[in-house]
This record gives C-alpha cells, structure tokens and sequence, in this order.
C-alpha cells in the first residue's frame, strides 16, 4: 500500500484519539548542549481541539492492525476501517520534524496489537531508540504496555520512556470479561506492578549512587543511565460503557493509588464509535458525569480528601448537581464557618470556593494584615461561593442566606454546561430586549410581539414589553407595569 | 537578515553573550549622578514622566523621580503620552547606570525576587504598568528600607497591599503570555537552515522565553520575531542575544516547510472528537488573538483537507501530497 505519511497521520491519530491520557508533566529535565528538548514538571500544552483539549503530545498508534476484538475500541479487528502502520524510522522523523517546529512536546506512542504483543512492543522500543540515540531527542515521550508483553522488553521500554501507562480498559473484571474477552484483569494488572517495582528499585539505586558514603572522593559512573519511567505511570478507563457506579470507580482508582503508586487515573466518557449489542445504544455521551469524577479524583490528589468522605454505599453516584467538595460541605455543616485569618491549610482545603493555591495564599497573605472580603477577592478565592462557609475576623461573610443545608444547596448548585453551548448562544431571558428590536424601533417599525421571537419559544410568560422608557415617569408605576 | 541595532540590557539578563556582559561592565563615577542634570528649580508638582519603553528606561525614570524629588502621577512611553490637565511632562534619557543603581537597591531591601516582580511587570503593555512599578519601587525602598533588615515582611507575600498587589497581578499576566508563547510559537525553517516564529504578544516577552528555546532547540539556530514590540531574538548554538527589528525580512521557506505545516493541520484535525465539540473552551486556553499566527488555526484551508482525508475521497491523497 503506498499511502502517504500525511494519510498514516490522520488514520492512526483518529484511531488513538479516544485515549484520553495526553499529559507531558511529572518530570524537569533541562536542556544539555547537543540534544534536542527538555522537559519541565508541570508540562506545556502546544494546542487545544475543537472540543477544548489540549494536544500536548503527538499521540498516535505504531499500527491499528489490531487482533483483539474489544467491543468498545474502534481498531477491533471485526471493524472495517482503512488500516495503516507507522515504520519505526518514519515515525521518529515525523516526530522530530513537529518537535523542531515546537508543535509538540514529546511523543505519546500507543500500538494495536499486531502479531503479539511482543513483537509490537519490539516495534515501539525500536521508535523510542531511534528517537533517542540517533536523533538524540531529550523530549517527552510517553508509551503504553500492552498487556501480555513479556517483562524484559516492558524493561527497555521503560527505560527509553517518561511515563509508562497500562490501560485499564473497564472498572471491573466482569465488564472485561463482557467487553474485552481476550484481555484479563492479571495480564494488566502484571505490568503495572512490574512497572511500580522497577520505577521503586531504580529510585533506589540512583538514590545510593547520589549518596556520599566515605570520604574518599567519589567515581562518577562510567556512564549515564537514563532513569526507568521518572515520570511515573498513569492509567485510563471507560465510563458508560458498563453499569459500573461512581463508588466502585472511585474506590477502584483509591486503591490503584494506594498499591501500585499511580500518578493519574484517567476517565473517559464512552463515545459510541462501533455498534455492538453488549454496548449501551442511543444513550447521551456521560461528560457531566466524567466531569465530577475528575473532581473528585482532583480531591482524593490535591484536596487530601479520603474517597470515603465523597461517596459512600447510600449514594453510590456523584451529585450531578452541585460538586463532590461542596456536597461534602453541605453535610457537614458543623465544621462551618471556619476563621480564614486562622484556620489551618486542611480546613481551608475543605472550603468551596477556596482551592489548593488560593489556601497557600491565604496563608501566606494572613501573616502581613487581615483578611478581609476585598484581600480575599484581590487574592483570587471564589469568593461568591467561599463566602456562605467563612468568617472574617469574627464576622460570618454570607449573611442574608440561611445557614442550612437546602438554602445554601441552592446558592451553590452549579449546572456544568459543558457541551451545551448551542442552546446558550440562544439565551435570552425573558422581557430583555434584542439589539434588533432596537434597531428596528429606531427605524420606526413596531417592536416584535415576544411570542413572534423564535428564540424565546419555551421560556415562561412573558410579560409585555414597555416600549418606551418615558412611560415609566409619566403614569404611576402600576399602571406602567401590567401585572 | 534583520535590520538590527545593539540592545541589551536587564531584560536580556539570561544572555551568555549579549546582554550579561553589558551588565557587568558598569564601571562609571556615581558622584556626577547625584546632582541633578536636567532643567534645575523646584520640583514639579503635577508632572509625568516619558520613557522610551524599555525597561532601562522606565527604572532611569525612577531613579530620576529621586533625583528631582519629585513624585510623578504617570509613567508614559513616549509615543502614548496624554498630558492630563495641567500636568506637565519630563522627558527620561534611558542610562543604564541609573537602572542598575534601582536594581541594586531593590535587592539589597527585598531581594532578587523584589527585583524580578518589578521587571517583569515592567515588561507589560498595560499604560498603567509604568505608574505601577513606580509605586512599588517607592513603597520597598521609602517604606520597608527605612527600617531594620530583620523588621521587614516579605514584600511579595503581602498579596493584598495597594502597590504589591498591582505589580504582582501584572507580573502573573506577564509570565502568562510568556507561557502563552512557549505554548503556541510556531517555527518555520527557511532556506538556508534558519528557523523563524513570529509572534504577538501582549507583553514584550521575548528575553523572557529565549533562555527556554535556545536550551531545548541549541542544535539549531533561530530568531524569534516580535511583530508588536518589534524585537527580534536570536539564538545560536544555544547562546541568544536580543535585538531591535525593523521589519521583517521576507525569507523563503524550506521544500519540506509545507509539507509538514500541512501534516500538523491533518493531525490537528483528526485529533477532535466530534461529539466532545466545545469552542469556548478552546477560546478560553487558546486567545483568538494569536491564531494569525498559530500554523493550524491561520489555514482555513487544511480543515477541507483534513475531512477529504478523512472521509477517504479518491483525490485526498493528491491533495495532502501535492
């Protein structure tokens, strides 16, 4: 077949788009005198997608010739798609090229299986060494374990990569039994753990070569060994696709933090890209529901929140309608209002309205002069929402709304209106006058009847609009304003 | 390739071989500074001060704010200058002696990164940047070094104060964009091996981001063109120094240029998830105020060869190649 590299691009970088990993941070590593690249700690987005994600990474598939058949994936092989593979050597000029022209950070390399996965995973180690060794890159560059692989070439991988990353695929072993019959919970969950010893035993290592432990001068190695995998591992997983609810992900994903030392776990909402009868139909894509996932992921890392005191086994789905922080908050009303010119960081935490940096900054500010409502807002806190649950030198800031949890619910509900940005182009509410009804009063038409608007079919009576200001002043305001 | 004239200075501070070095050749008599040089009597009561727009030049007009006792209500470039009623204008000769003599003073009360915060924000196109590192500069050294070194509070900690907070908020918006050009510069390469981006910031941040891209593209050598502040860096074997650009010369670009502007379009556009479809959000991390020059958002045309190739049309080939 002699499709062009542009054509591999666009069939492989379609097929790997569903994975939703696309992160180049965990790692500061400066640039050295005739390597290309760096790499810093929090990463850098090179662009952004239609629907709002960032492209960090060139993350394609080495091949999406794939043998496996998981229902969900839209390289398995009963699907009928045009099929193409990356040469290792095309694909380390392909990144090298975008890499000098600083449209990527590194390379995001994921694979179908062909063959087996060790010959696969052979393919991927050949890329990363060419990119490594003959073009002397010194970029990011993050590679998936197929499962099954065989340790030793796991090792190498490793040891050419940043990040390594085992997907998990689905939340539980019976939907994979269900969905994706020829992957098993312990050929994912082998990798993982081998990955977990090698990145603990290399720290290790290079821990004792960096220490001094006599007073004899010290040998340096004789040579430089890149580090296994420094930026840790992540993994991914579907949500949707099967009945799975919010607690058995979130515990899944505590757990995974706990015992195999993740860095991140991903979730992505199941996208219907093939039709198969075990998979959910005509259902609406969950965005809303991964978005409070991320949320509460973001707590159990940044927020020191235990993920039992965001779900529990009465509520096993996440509140769609106010965040999983603010949830916590309303039920529990007796930790509330807290001091911000005293209270320590893990309280501060606990405020909605009041983020990791924004209590580090509180902390930092409190020590100079006192908090008040205007140093809040001058420091960046979300003060409208932070306001119902803090005290500022004694004085509680959001007086006006009953300190219960139905009140306050209502003044924190936050509908994420992600994806439904058509209908809110659309808003208009009800009696606010258009520029075009303007215009068109200036121009001596008469203004538009509302129930003529098209765009304000469905909103709730309105009433009439009073067509010129002056009548206000002129008539008593009862008459002015029917009723 | 650019007309260009010499400029160095603070902002170049990173330089190995252009600004760094000008800095530390500053040896001049001082006593001649302390006199004041410009037009003698009492000082001006309602007077603003026009400098040339770099950051020399705003921290001379500091100093000379000393120098004449005087306190001045605007800080201008010279060009943007809008006399208030009544007020009257100086006009600052950038001397980069009296800066470093600000510089110094800076650190010995707050430390570099006192010093820091006030260029950075100094880099901003705010019109009330100038006025505000003005400010700032008075309160550490009139306020916090009158008193004993071990009585001095953190001066960027103090978030909330009236002439913290202005600086520190413009020098967050000014290493955004710096993050911004880090994100979304865009290099060609001519004929010839050079490798060119042109920008637009709104920040003058260019001696900011070449200590990142010289280090992570030292194998090749690049200028980076600022089309709004008309300052160009360039960059060689992983030493940079900044320059003042005219305009920009037009260059011929390289045989493989196209081809892969129009490989990072296709990839671009096969990286959407369609159903995911939120424009806003982009916006929001990506300005529409740099896509002009943002290689995948300035082709109108790579989205029609994205879909061709996408939706397998017979031509799609001849379109990508060709």
């Amino acid at each position: 077949m002699g499709l062009s590299v542009a054509e591999k691009l666009s069939i492989l970088a379609d097929a790997a788009k569903y994975d939703v990993a696309c992160t180049s941070s965990g790692i500061d590593r400066s640039a050295k005198r005739g390597l290309v690249g760096s790499a810093s700690q929090a990463g850098c987005c090179h662009s952004f997608t239609p629907d709002g994600r960032c492209i960090t990474l060139l993350k394609v598939l080495m091949t999406n010739a794939c043998i496996y058949d998981c229902a969900y994936c839209v390289n398995r092989c009963s699907n009928e798609v045009p099929r193409a593979s990356f040469a290792p050597q095309e694909l380390a000029d392909l990144t090298m090229a975008f890499y000098r022209r600083n449209y990527i950070e590194g390379l995001f390399l994921s694979s179908g299986v062909v063959g087996n996965p060790d010959r696969t995973t052979e393919l991927m180690v050949e890329t990363l060494r060419l990119l490594r060794e003959e073009h002397r890159f010194n970029g990011y560059i993050h590679a998936k374990a197929v499962p099954g692989t065989s340790p030793e070439l796991v090792e190498r991988l490793g040891y050419l990569s940043d990040r390594l990353s085992v997907n998990l695929e689905l939340p539980s072993q019976r939907s994979l039994a269900l969905l994706a019959p020829q992957k098993s919970k312990q050929a994912i969950f082998d990798p993982m753990a081998q990955i977990r010893d090698s990145i603990a035993q290399d720290g290790e290592t290079r821990a004792i070569g960096r220490t001094r432990t006599t007073y004899y001068p010290q040998k340096a190695p004789a040579r430089k060994r890149r580090a296994f995998s420094p930026a840790g591992q992540s993994t991914q997983m579907i949500i949707g696709a099967t009945p799975e609810t919010d607690l058995s992900v979130l515990s899944l994903s505590a757990a995974l933090y706990r015992t195999m030392g993740l860095k991140r776990v991903f979730f992505s909402a199941y996208v219907p890209a093939v039709q198969d009868p075990r998979l959910p139909s005509g259902v609406p894509v969950q965005l809303n529901r991964e978005h409070r996932l991320y949320q509460a992921d973001w707590l159990m890392r940044f927020y020191k929140f235990d993920v039992t005191e965001i779900i529990d086994g009465r509520n096993p789905m996440l509140d769609l309608e106010v965040d999983p922080k603010a949830n916590w908050a309303l039920n529990h009303l007796e930790c509330f209002p807290v001091e911000v010119n005293t209270a320590p960081l893990e309280m501060l935490l606990r405020v909605p309205g009041i983020g990791p940096k924004g209590a580090r900054l509180i902390l930092k500010a409190r020590r100079t002069c006192c908090l008040r409502e205007p140093e809040l807002r001058k420091l960046g806190i979300a003060f409208k929402r932070a306001r119902y649950f803090i005290t500022c030198n004694g004085f509680y800031m959001g007086a006006g709304t009953e300190f219960t949890p139905q009140a306050l619910r209502a003044r924190l509900r936050a509908p994420i209106d992600g994806g439904s940005h058509g209908a809110r182009s659309a808003k208009v509410s009800a009696g606010q006058r258009t520029l075009f009804e303007v215009a068109a009063e200036r121009a001596g038409a008469e203004p538009q009847a509302l129930e003529s608007a098209p765009l304000r079919a469905g909103l709730p009576e309105a009433r009439t609009v009073v067509p010129e200001l002056t009548r206000l002043w002129q008539a008593p305001v009862a008459q002015a304003v029917p009723r | 390739m650019i007309p260009m004239q010499a400029h160095g200075g603070f902002a170049g501070g990173g330089g190995a071989d252009g600004a760094g070095g000008e800095l530390a050749a500053r040896k001049r008599p001082q006593a001649s500074l302390d006199a004041p040089s410009g037009p003698q009597g009492a000082p001006l009561p309602c007077v603003a001060y026009l400098y040339d727009g770099t950051a020399e030049g705003l921290f001379s007009a500091i100093f000379d704010a000393y120098v004449f006792h005087e306190d001045p209500e605007d800080f201008f470039c010279d060009g943007s200058y809008q006399p208030r009623l009544g007020q009257s204008s100086r006009v600052i000769a950038t001397d980069e002696e009296k800066a470093l003599r600000v510089r110094r003073g800076l650190v010995r009360v707050g430390g570099s990164k006192v010093f820091r915060a006030a260029l950075h924000a100094s880099l901003s196109d705010d019109p009330q940047a100038g006025a505000a590192v003005y400010r700032f500069v008075r309160y550490v050294m009139d306020d916090l070094g009158k008193r004993p070194s071990s009585a001095r509070p953190s001066v960027m900690g103090q978030l909330a104060h009236p002439c913290v907070a202005p600086v520190a908020s413009l020098e967050r918006q000014v290493l955004n964009e710096a993050h911004r050009m880090k994100q979304f510069l865009r290099f060609r390469q001519k004929e010839g091996g050079l490798w060119v981006a042109v920008c637009n910031p709104n920040a003058n941040v260019i001696p900011l981001v070449m200590d990142h891209f010289s280090g992570r593209f030292n194998t090749q050598p690049f200028a980076i063109y600022d089309e709004v502040h008309r300052v160009v860096g360039i960059s060689q074997d992983g030493r940079w120094r900044l320059s003042r650009a005219s305009a920009e010369a037009e260059l011929a670009d390289c045989a493989a240029e196209e081809l892969m502007a129009q490989a990072w379009c296709v990839y671009y556009d096969s990286a959407s998830i369609d159903v995911r479809y939120h424009p806003e959000l982009r916006r929001q991390f990506m300005p529409m105020r740099l896509w002009g020059n943002i290689t995948e958002m300035s082709r109108p045309r790579a989205h029609a060869i994205g879909e061709a190739a996408m939706s397998g049309l017979p031509n799609a080939a001849a379109l990508i190649d060709g």
